[in-house]
């Protein structure tokens, strides 16, 4: 495991040159910014800014780039998130083709129980149909926050206060400071794209996306998850 | 070339380290440890529905006087919020626990949480600390669930029976009752969008994220719809889980065994406050109904916490009047 985690770190930001899932624009270098409005369940706002780094002689396009992925707390919680990102596409003659895109980024959130700033990435590998006004394929990914720096609140200190009787020195806590892989989830879905010019195309993303545990998988509010999302992309050629 | 050398170097070294960094399932590290996992802890092992297990409990007072066993509510919550009801030691020999997979007692399996299991448990607890003895029996919320149906089960080990803001003890009252619901939009988003940071791998997680959606719950218990204090330990969010949202939570048809109370021949106490989802309107309308020889006192201002925090004189004066006045009837 920890093999394949540290060549997918280690080799992602050289592996993802890439061109933007969904679409191949007649321009490869065109840049492109995609916005994304989706239900995780929460709502987010997901904004890229990519450009293609690709020559015409390759059969696979490649593009880079940057964006954000908001949530409605960004004000009264500062719950952001910052990524880099790359991609690549390929389509075969027979119309079958894969496009990749991959995210290493920072995010920060702060509530009740305390502030957390993670480090993590994120693939997801659409496997599909691809034709020239259309799309059909399957969107599979998986979101690893491996490194987390969590500051507990007075409010989470409390919750250890007092349990033990008098002149018991018992197990401190809670711990701030640096924890290893604290999220892991998996999105298994379909993903379809309507290219209305070369330059315009919208896509739409529909499926589940869900945390494994030792109790199995949960779906319920007690364990943060509704184990669906949609996503609404709207990508534009500059 | 090289650039990428050292960048593929510092990565590698990155990653590695990573992989070492604590986990935030380790006892202590994001919620307190458990009974079994923490071994300093006040603690009782007890054997329920085949498994031997660490609750969490703590006695007060001399083991000769009378038990008074005190329940919190949930499910999955603790005893915190309920000490102040440690007064009663200088009469009774009180014992408090969290129940098996809830606050700070050891994480169970889904098998072991049937509610059957609960009169198991409180007569295992009766077992180990009051042989023989007859007990008087006080629960909060889920807990004054527990007390009535081992009460309904074993009325003759029962002395005495206090229901502190019971929950519904029937589908109508079960349909007409939206306490613990969370209303507020943003405290959702949160709840979710912390998957991108924290997901619950394991228990500690899990129980971790209740810090941030317990006081949220609990406005629907207070006057005004304010946040009440509620002092906790550990949510057992599991526990919650497999207690509300699945096969095992009690269905509509279940009653706590309430029609089965006629065999309890002495009068029960009912308490609540005056404001929240389960204050005095509530019970007036659902629960007291199905409770013959109950009486019901009702603390002006109340809500389900605050019982336990603002209103705790009053209270107190409340049980400690019924208590005083059965035993003088005795």
């Amino acid at each position: 495991m920890r093999g394949v985690i540290s060549i997918l770190i280690v080799f992602t930001p050289f592996l993802l040159k890439g061109q933007p899932a969904l679409n191949v624009p007649a321009d490869h270098r065109q840049p492109q910014l995609n916005v994304s409005l989706a239900l995780e369940p929460e709502v987010v706002l997901v904004a890229n800014y990519t450009w293609g780094v690709t020559t015409e002689e390759l059969p696979v396009n490649f593009r880079l780039g940057g964006g954000t992925k908001i949530p409605t707390t960004l004000f009264s919680n500062r719950a952001w998130r910052v990524h880099l990102t790359g991609s690549a596409d390929w389509v075969h003659k027979n119309k079958l083709g894969v496009a990749a895109n991959s995210f290493v980024y920072l995010v920060h959130n702060r509530n009740r129980a305390g502030e957390i700033y993670g480090l993590g990435f994120e693939i997801r590998a659409n496997p599909g149909y691809y034709r020239p006004n259309w799309n059909w394929s399957l969107d599979l990914g998986w979101q690893n926050t491996f490194a987390s720096y969590i500051t507990h609140s007075e409010e989470t200190r409390f919750t250890f206060e007092d349990r033990y009787p008098d002149g018991v020195e018992g197990i401190p806590g809670p711990r701030d400071g640096w924890y290893g892989a604290t999220a892991n989830r998996f999105r298994v879905g379909f993903l379809g794209t309507r290219h209305f010019s070369e330059k315009v195309s919208f896509a739409v993303a529909l499926g589940t996306l869900f945390a494994t545990q030792r109790q199995g998988l949960l779906f319920s509010f007690d364990f943060a998850q509704l184990p669906v999302y949609l996503e609404t992309t709207v990508r534009i050629g500059l | 070339m090289r650039f990428r050398l050292i960048c593929i170097f510092f990565l590698f070294n990155c990653v590695f380290y990573t992989c070492e960094l604590p986990d935030t399932e380790h006892p202590g590290n994001l919620v307190p440890p458990t009974a079994g996992e923490d071994s300093d802890l006040p603690q009782l092992k007890i054997n329920v529905a085949g498994k031997e297990r660490a609750v969490h409990l703590q006695t007060f007072g001399n083991p000769e006087n009378p038990p008074l066993f005190v329940l919190p509510g949930g499910p999955g919550a603790d005893f915190r919020l309920l000490l102040p009801l440690q007064i009663f030691s200088d009469r009774y020999f009180v014992v408090m626990w969290d129940s098996r997979g809830a606050g700070l007692s050891e994480r169970v399996t889904k098998e072991e949480l049937t509610i059957g299991s609960f009169p198991d448990e409180v007569e295992a607890i009766r077992s180990a600390l009051a042989p023989g003895k007859k007990l008087t029996l006080c629960g909060h919320s889920f807990g004054a669930g527990v007390v009535a149906y081992y009460t309904s089960k074993y009325p003759e080990n029962v002395e005495q029976l206090i229901l502190i803001e019971p929950g519904p003890l029937t589908n109508e009252g079960r349909k007409n009752y939206n306490g613990g619901e969370i209303g507020s939009f943003a405290v959702v988003e949160d709840f979710f969008w912390q998957n991108e940071i924290l997901t619950s791998k394991d228990h500690a997680a899990a129980d971790y994220k209740a810090i941030t959606v317990l006081p949220e719950a609990n406005r629907t218990f207070s006057c005004n719809g304010e946040i009440q204090e509620d002092p906790f330990w550990r949510f057992g969010a599991f526990h919650h889980h497999v207690l509300t949202h699945t096969e095992q939570a009690p269905g509509k048809n279940f009653t706590w065994g309430i029609e089965e109370l006629t065999r309890f021949n002495s009068e029960i106490l009912l308490v609540a406050g005056s404001c929240g989802a389960a204050g005095a309107g509530f019970q007036t309308n659902y629960n007291l109904p199905h409770l013959p020889g109950t009486r019901m006192e009702e603390i002006d201002g109340a809500g389900h916490m605050s019982l336990f925090t603002d209103f705790s004189n009053e209270l107190i004066e409340v049980i400690h009047n019924y208590l005083i006045e059965y035993q003088e009837e005795q």
